[in-house]
């Protein structure tokens, strides 16, 4: 039996979990909407599922009714190993009227994908919410709709070129995952696995206050909602939670005969004057619209934080500087008051009288400093919402979403800035023009900010122990701090570099800790030219994790000639040949403990290396006598016939 | 708790905290220091709103943006005013000393009998009205910093503390100062190190903790580090089990601080060591053998007789302090002196295996080498000192006698640190490779070679280590002879260095000169043995395997294997002089006491 890889699983699952997201009909089983219970269900550790952990998958449930409830939560999953469905349960008694929640806690083994949680009394379901982790393929445009049949989108099951600007076959996929309304999630996070929310004009819309904020976040943070066109109860529930700006727009739009795309806060609000399900072509007015933004533009929501606008710090506007002079002038006159018209003209009062001179004299100008400060701090335009999302899978792709409102209708100068913790160098493709370096990302341009604005970034996940990311705006003073930290569960890597010349100084260590997940690992080194030709051998160990044992052999991926020459100077930027002589950077990809021979690397560089661990700035463009290659073990132990090669004699 | 009371009382009795009250709370004194102030914190702070605020890359823009400008602001606010302190405390400190004897009346203060600490407590105190002035003045300032909105209040409340502490600090340290040294020297003294710490503390790193401008730029730091400017080193962390303590930068200061303000008013209270001997005990006039011969010029001896007054001046002290003189004086010094070493080796060793081994190597022996110095300069004495009889309790010491324990202690711990670093780095090497080779056996022909360079290397070292302990006995012999020859310690130190020179110097570059002159070279080899008092040739010789040009031809002569043993006979010689000075200059201290009885 062929065992099947990581990547087999996440695709049979895929497969899988389109299945699988059709609620099983368990005729013993009866779905109820409990009134009265208010539930939340939380996977991973700040949304990060680290691979080689178990999951957690926090249950938070208040029971206000005024009955006794004694429930069984059920957790049903995946798992990845054995292909099969299992589930965990848990017993909870919830007391009447418990004004604060209960929250539970289960673990699942790892490589489990979630499926379906719920609360369960007896056969009745009390909840129950469709949670997947990663079974979501992210290239596939992935849409969820609310009706109560749980129909899905006709259209999204054709899959052929002909029909509107849907894709074709070998472009992207469109998947469409059917729910009821009552199970739509109580927090915007599941959400955002979805490219969009199509509602249908049937749908009952009683949903909890937690599931209505939960809808409304997903727009903001940039979801995609398709409602009905006219007054429906998905526009009054959505307008009950934006702010008003985006009320009027939304009403606006909706009174049109043919409403437009309507963007509210970073995610768009789409009106289809028809039943969007029954539709089998979109060629038409607002799914061609949907169509091309969900193929072209929309990013996935992903919900981080969302910081209210007295998070955001006061500055000084752009125009400050005529204020400015009148506080040089506040300020010159106290200088005045204090100082020379004490000494020359008080000098003769009693000590009582300047006591109080003094005193009198601070605590005016203490006072109008106090109002200087507010007055020169206003300015219009003041941003009222600003949230950050983003999406961080530890080893793979990360999305920053950042999206403002601004109350007055004014431009503002925008500037994003990023900060990596413990990062190696990757590239990152910023979707706007960006700077890039190791330890920050950003880019700075100037926006037109009328109602609100949408920038998103793909950043590559990078094998960081924490991750910190920082926004912030202008006008200056104004800032957004945003920390995402984490921590991976950590091996690290012993990178050695030593020759057989003993005159030269090398044998350098670096131990770098590296999350033991989709990592990748950069060891990079550069050279000084001091002395005779010499080889430069390179060999990286692993450690376990939590102690200091070597692996022995089973250290570096098999993959490692995958990862030649070519990728390992593909990552390396800046190269100051005439001063550091040489440098190389390898990239290893995810270490696998498993059946993996080791690897070496040998360097020739022309002169004998002072060799230091640094980051590695090279320019491949600009020429080098370093050669890395891949040495077969064979080699390595008749070094002779090692030298041999190198020096050309056969 | 009463008799505290009762001393607190008596302290800000004062007569100087009275002066002092008068003098700086009249008119023009007030407006002056206003004038003084606004003209220091008003451009200040226009010039940083200024560079804030220019729209580029520049750091300062950087920092008020994350900041905020309302702490950007009190930021540069409170490093203005932390300046202002660093130079007009100690000013306003001194002349305690200085003042009364140019005025000619500080027999009279001698002669009144009253203690030293309650004369120089009263400026101590003053200071604090003088530090609430400044705050006075600043006082718009900081609202306005506070009115602009991202400053917090307590951030603002910590930075005046801060500021209070290191205001009494400076007072107390230069009243220290001045009471051991000449005031101007105090004054200069204690502004430069002050001057020295306000710029190490403006440096990211945890160590500089110690100065309240570390707390003070924090913010600064914060904005660079989350910017990924700056690594986050700048936070003094602790690690233990496997948790993480991050400790106030504002708590170290204080405690630091305060802790160092206790040693510096214990000196206060002990002031210099008592010097009175024969020539000097006539009250400040120094009277030295064969004088009635000398010219006017040559019997002027102002600093003799400033010391010999101070000493007169200390007298007048609490009879417990002399009692209990050598653990008062000796404990601060060596707990300072110790903890210093201790800090120095640790963050050495800390960072030590982001050197390579010769690298730390060098560092090991320069802070050997550092040490030893530091304590021979420390525990020494002059003429006038050299047999001082100290206290502690019922027994009696000289303080030569004291010192040279003092400096025997604490160059056995610096070299056993030195010693112990570099053997460690060694295991720690060897366990690494051995760990390797273990795992990779195919690699064992390709590093063995450098192991045996690494240990060669690193017995190198530790040969090396053992040279320059007989070297600091010897610079510690030399100074302590000198100082048994001259009055004062500077001559004696000054006379040391030329001495040093002179032997280490001069006969390996006579040696040099023969060999790089083409007519002379013939006559090198006879004569090189002149150079076997220079270590020189023998350090040079042990780090590098390979000295070309004229070193290397004298290292070929092989002369340079008999230093240490030159240098061991010297110590001993040099060590037995002194002992024989020593007991010549106590038993002309008896004979002199016997004389007076």
């Amino acid at each position: 039996m062929i065992f099947p890889t990581r990547h087999t699983c996440l695709s049979l699952l895929v497969s899988v979990g389109a299945v699988l997201a059709q609620p099983r009909e368990n005729p013993k089983l009866k779905a109820i909407n409990s009134v009265g219970i208010e539930v939340d269900v939380r996977c991973g550790i700040a949304n990060h599922v680290e691979e080689f952990l178990s999951m957690p998958v926090t249950m938070t449930v208040s029971n206000t009714t005024a009955e006794s409830i004694s429930a069984v939560w059920e957790v049903e999953f995946l798992d990845y190993a054995n292909r099969q469905l299992r589930s965990v349960r848990k017993e909870v008694e919830l007391p009447p009227n418990m004004k604060t929640s209960r929250r539970t806690r289960v673990y699942l083994k790892r490589q489990g994908n979630l499926t379906v949680v719920r609360l369960r009394r007896n056969r009745e379901v009390l909840w129950q919410r469709i949670m997947r982790w990663e079974s979501i393929s992210r290239s596939a445009i992935n849409i969820l709709t609310v009706s109560p049949n749980r129909e899905r989108l006709r259209f999204a099951a054709r899959n052929d070129a002909a029909v509107g600007n849907m894709p074709g076959p070998g472009e992207r996929e469109v998947r469409s995952y059917a729910i009821q309304s009552w199970e739509l999630p109580t927090h915007s996070l599941p959400l955002c696995m979805f490219k969009a929310v199509v509602i249908s004009k049937n749908a009952d819309l009683s949903l909890s206050p937690a599931q209505e904020r939960a809808l409304t976040d997903y727009l903001v943070f940039g979801g995609s909602i398709v409602v009905p066109g006219g007054k429906s109860s998905v526009l009054e529930l959505l307008n009950a939670n934006l702010p008003q700006a985006a009320v009027d727009a939304t009403q606006k739009a909706s009174q049109m005969k043919m409403p437009a795309p309507t963007r509210i806060g970073s995610g768009m609000l789409f009106f289809d004057a028809k039943d969007f399900f029954l539709r089998t072509k979109i060629s038409m007015d607002a799914a061609t619209n949907l169509a091309k933004y969900l193929e072209y533009e929309a990013e996935p929501a992903f919900p981080k934080f969302m910081r209210p606008s007295n998070y955001v710090r006061r500055g000084l506007p752009v125009n400050a500087s005529k204020t400015l002079s009148m506080v040089g002038v506040v300020f010159g006159l106290y200088a005045f008051l204090t100082g020379p018209v004490i000494w020359l003209i008080l000098r003769k009062k009693g000590r009582k009288a300047l006591a109080w001179y003094v005193g009198v004299t601070i605590t005016i100008f203490c006072l109008i400093a106090l109002f200087v400060g507010p007055i020169l701090g206003l300015r219009k335009g003041d941003i009222q919402w600003l949230s950050v999302t983003e999406l961080t899978p530890n080893g793979g792709y990360q999305w920053a979403m950042l999206s403002l409102t601004s109350a007055g209708g004014k431009s503002h100068h925008v500037e994003l800035k990023g900060e990596r913790l413990r990062s190696w160098l990757l590239p990152s493709t910023v979707t706007n023009d960006y700077r890039f370096s190791r330890y920050w990302w950003g880019f700075r341009q100037n926006l037109p900010l009328k109602s609100s604005m949408n920038i998103s970034m793909d950043l590559v996940n990078e094998d960081i122990q924490k991750d910190r990311h920082q926004v912030q705006i202008s006008p200056w003073g104004t800032r957004l701090l945003l920390t995402n930290s984490y921590t991976s569960k950590a091996g690290q890597v012993d990178v050695r570099i030593s020759h057989p010349n003993r005159k030269t100084r090398i044998v350098v260590t670096n131990r770098s800790k590296f999350a033991l997940t989709d990592s990748r690992i950069i060891v990079s080194f550069w050279a000084k030219n001091q002395g005779q030709e010499t080889y430069v051998i390179m060999n990286t160990g692993q450690f376990k994790p939590g102690s200091r044992r070597e692996f022995g052999p089973d250290i570096i991926n098999r993959q490692m000639g995958n990862w030649g020459v070519r990728n390992m100077f593909g990552f390396v930027r800046y190269h100051d040949w005439e001063r550091n002589g040489g440098c190389t950077a390898v990239q290893l990809p995810r270490p696998n403990l498993n059946n993996t021979p080791n690897a070496y690397f040998i360097a020739k560089i022309p002169d004998s290396p002072a060799l230091r661990m640094g980051q590695s700035n090279f320019d491949p463009n600009l020429g080098t006598h370093l050669v890395v290659q891949r040495i077969e073990p064979s080699n390595i132990l008749n070094p002779q016939r090692l030298m041999n090669q190198k020096a050309g004699v056969r | 708790m009463k008799a505290l009371a009762r001393k607190l009382e008596i302290l800000w009795d004062s007569p100087n905290l009275l002066k002092d009250i008068g003098s700086l709370l009249s008119a023009w004194r007030i407006g002056a220091w206003f004038c003084l102030i606004n003209m220091v914190l008003g451009p200040l702070m226009a010039t940083m709103i200024v560079m804030g605020s220019i729209e580029n890359e520049e750091p300062f823009v950087q920092i008020s943006q994350q900041l905020g400008l309302g702490q950007y602001l009190a930021v540069n606010l409170m490093l203005g005013l932390c300046g202002v302190l660093t130079l007009l405390i100690p000013l306003r400190a001194s002349g305690l000393i200085e003042g009364p004897r140019w005025a000619k009346y500080f027999d009279q203060i001698v002669l009144s009998g009253i203690s030293p600490e309650r004369y120089l407590a009263g400026r101590i105190a003053s200071q604090n009205i003088f530090f609430v002035l400044i705050l006075l003045a600043s006082m718009p300032y900081a609202v306005f910093g506070l009115s602009l909105g991202g400053t917090k209040f307590s951030y603002i409340v910590g930075c005046l503390f801060a500021l209070w502490v290191y205001a009494n600090l400076l007072s107390v340290a230069t009243v220290a100062a001045g009471a051991i040294v000449h005031e101007t020297g105090a004054v200069f003294l204690t502004v430069t190190l002050a001057g020295v710490m306000f710029g190490l503390g403006l440096i990211p790193v945890a160590v500089f903790g110690l100065s309240p401008t570390h707390y003070i730029i924090e913010p600064f730091h914060q904005a660079l580090a989350s910017a990924g400017k700056l690594s986050t080193g700048y936070q003094f962390v602790i690690n233990y089990r496997g948790a993480t303590y991050q400790l106030s930068s504002l708590l170290l200061f204080a405690f630091n601080g305060g802790l160092l303000g206790l040693v510096c008013f214990l000196f206060c209270l002990l002031g210099p060591v008592n010097c009175l001997v024969k020539e000097n005990s006539t009250f400040g006039e120094v009277v030295m053998p064969g004088d009635t011969k000398r010219k006017r010029l040559f019997r002027m001896r102002f600093i003799l007789r400033r010391r010999s007054e101070v000493a007169f001046f200390y007298e007048n002290r609490n009879p417990l302090l002399k009692r209990w003189e050598i653990p008062l004086r000796y404990l601060p010094i060596c707990a300072i002196l110790g903890t210093t070493l201790l800090l120095a080796f640790g963050v050495a060793h800390y960072y030590s295996y982001e050197l390579d081994l010769e690298d730390f190597s060098g560092l090991n022996l320069f802070l050997m080498c550092a040490g030893l110095v530091a304590a021979a300069f420390t525990f020494t004495a002059d003429r006038m000192t050299e047999t001082t009889e100290m206290r502690c309790g019922r027994f009696t010491f000289t303080k030569g006698a004291l010192d040279a324990t003092a400096f025997l202690f604490f160059a056995a711990l610096v070299y056993a640190i030195g010693f112990w670093g570099i053997n460690m780095r060694e295991a720690f090497e060897l366990s690494e490779q051995r760990s390797l080779g273990q795992a990779e056996t195919a690699w064992s022909w390709l590093r063995s070679p450098p192991d045996v360079r690494e240990v060669a290397y690193v017995k190198k070292v530790t040969k090396l280590c053992h040279f320059f302990f007989l070297l600091g006995l010897e610079i510690y012999a030399l100074i302590r002879l000198m100082g048994c020859q001259f009055w004062e310690r500077s001559t004696s130190v000054f006379v040391m260095l030329i001495f040093l020179l002179a032997l280490f110097g001069v006969p390996l570059g006579g040696t040099l000169v023969f060999f790089s002159h083409r007519d002379l070279r013939h006559l090198a080899q006879s004569v090189a043995f002149i150079s076997v008092p220079s270590p020189i040739p023998l350090i040079v010789a042990t780090v590098d395997d390979y000295v070309g040009g004229e070193m290397g031809r004298l290292l070929d002569t092989g002369w340079y294997r008999v230093t240490p043993v030159f240098h061991s006979l010297l110590v001993l010689t040099l060590a037995g002089w002194t002992v024989f000075c020593h007991r010549t200059l106590k038993r002309a201290r008896s004979k002199s006491a016997e004389e007076k009885s």
